[in-house]
């Protein structure tokens, strides 16, 4: 019975995967700023990744795992919600890294179409990212991109789940991210 | 007089086909779909350069070119089907639509005659003639077939059904599916070698290929690579097989007679379609997230170019011309 209960989040997500495949269209957000203090410096703050302290979104995050590929975290946002997000590949001599967000909770449920709809809190599907710290000079540029889907799989999307819901999100999160990064490496 | 102006008319259309068609032979052009841009960018890949940009609607992903290089087909799954644009003029001629969003692989037969498109919702590759561009058949696949490979003697047409995890085996002859088998996790993009004697299948969700012989679709090997792999496309005589690895930014090599990964090639950021110029040396990839084209050497599987392209490049199938 604890077996079933475990499985079912995992088909879920599997399913949401491939159902987001090639229905709506993929789409990318990619931010990056530029930081008067050494990559490594700036490396430093970000490499770790079950700390998130510095992405202020984030209240907490609980981790199975450090560095190594697979390892889970999962952010308590300031709003009350919760991203899961898997490690896909940490690379210190490149100063980057790759995840995925594996489960989400809703922010809210709304009807749509006559349809109970749950709406992440993060508004997109099937979303990969990876942040990248380059040397450039005395100082440094961070890159953060993402790939993903808009959280409604089906034709004509609530404006909660459509693709400008989705890319003006994930643009507020990393923007905000990348000024607090700049604030902290430059102080 | 107006004999006359016909004849001047005639001349001119003459002396362009005559230009164009010998500026075609010289010069092998790739058409890159730029989904998020809804444009296709053709490189001349003689000088590495994009010439010119297609503005078409429909969110374009998949390309398929006619043997002569007169006509490239850019499916459009937004706008329900494909698009057709005229190589020599530049130009966007029709949108035919199919009636369905899932239309996204896309392959021609080796005379021209036949297109075919899959659709990812209704579980079949609709068969269209390319003169009066009907659909004349749709044949039952898998479920979510993607991509399409056309063996070189025009006898069978491969499908990669997505969510199945299954090739389907099309006869071309009498349009039925001869024969199917489970591959790896989620196929999408496959290969067919010149000799028609193999296929090579790239499985996104279990990270590996699995190479196939064609005559009773028996497995050969599998072979891991990196992660989300996506496309294929053969080399140097069919000796190296290149895949796209989606999440891994690279291409892996594997060499086809010991299935052994020779290399593994970083490229742009999020690589999705590839495709082998006719020189057989030189391997184009189109990279989503960073907008360009990677141009990697088969000899050295070195990275010999970058071109910029649009935004959201995908360029699924066959995109380079004869």
């Amino acid at each position: 019975m604890k077996k079933i209960t475990l499985l079912a989040p995992v088909v879920l997500c599997f399913f949401a995967a491939a159902v987001n495949a090639h229905g709506p269209v993929r789409q990318k957000t990619q931010e990056s700023i530029k930081i008067n203090a050494p990559a490594e410096k700036v490396w430093g703050i970000i490499k770790n990744y079950n700390d998130m302290s510095w992405l202020p979104v984030v209240a907490s995050v609980s981790a199975k795992g450090g560095n190594e590929d697979g390892s889970i975290r999962v952010l308590t946002l300031k709003d009350g919600g919760t991203i899961t997000e898997e490690l896909k590949k940490h690379d210190d001599a490149k100063m980057s890294y790759s995840y995925k967000i594996t489960e989400m909770s809703t922010k809210q449920t709304i009807t749509h179409n006559g349809q109970e709809e749950k709406v992440p809190v993060l508004p997109v599907g099937n979303y990969a990212a990876d942040i990248q710290v380059k040397a450039e000079g005395a100082g440094s540029s961070v890159i953060w991109k993402a790939g993903y889907y808009r959280a409604y799989m089906n034709n004509n999307p609530p404006t909660e789940m459509n693709e400008e819901a989705a890319n003006s999100s994930v643009e507020k999160v990393f923007k905000a991210g990348l000024d607090n990064l700049k604030a902290l490496a430059e102080k | 007089m107006q004999v006359r102006h016909i004849h001047l008319k005639t001349a001119a259309g003459l002396l362009a086909a005559v230009f164009f068609s010998t500026e075609l032979r010289a010069q092998p052009f790739a058409y890159i779909s730029n989904q998020l841009d809804d444009s296709v960018s053709i490189i001349d890949t003689a000088s590495g350069k994009v010439i010119d940009t297609v503005k078409i609607t429909g969110k374009p992903a998949g390309v398929a070119l006619s043997p002569d290089g007169k006509t490239v087909y850019i499916s459009t799954p937004k706008a329900n089907g494909f698009a057709v644009i005229d190589t020599q003029q530049h130009q966007l001629l029709k949108y035919i639509s199919l009636g369905s969003s899932g239309a996204l692989g896309i392959a021609v037969d080796n005379s021209g005659k036949r297109l075919f498109v899959a659709d990812w919702y209704k579980n079949t590759v609709a068969v269209i003639d390319t003169e009066s561009f009907k659909v004349k058949a749709a044949i039952p696949v898998g479920e979510s077939p993607s991509g399409l490979a056309v063996s070189r003697d025009n006898r069978w047409l491969y499908v990669a059904n997505r969510l199945s995890n299954s090739v389907s085996q099309i006869d071309l002859q009498n349009l039925t599916e001869r024969n199917v088998t489970k591959v790896g996790e989620h196929p999408f993009g496959l290969s067919v070698d010149s000799k028609g004697e193999r296929l090579y299948v790239a499985n996104v969700e279990s990270d590996d290929v699995t190479i196939l012989e064609t005559q009773h679709l028996k497995k050969i090997a599998t072979v891991k690579v990196k992660t989300l792999p996506y496309a294929t496309a053969l080399a140097l005589n069919d000796s190296r097989l290149f895949v796209t690895n989606q999440e891994d930014d690279s291409v892996s090599v594997i060499d086809t007679v010991t299935f052994k990964e020779l290399a593994v090639i970083e490229v742009g950021d999020k690589p999705e379609g590839v495709s082998v110029h006719p020189d057989d040396q030189h391997v184009y990839v189109a990279n989503w997230f960073d907008n360009s084209v990677s141009v990697i050497d088969a000899k050295t599987l070195t990275v010999v170019d970058t071109i910029a392209t649009g935004n959201g490049s995908r360029a699924f199938g066959q995109f380079i011309s004869r």
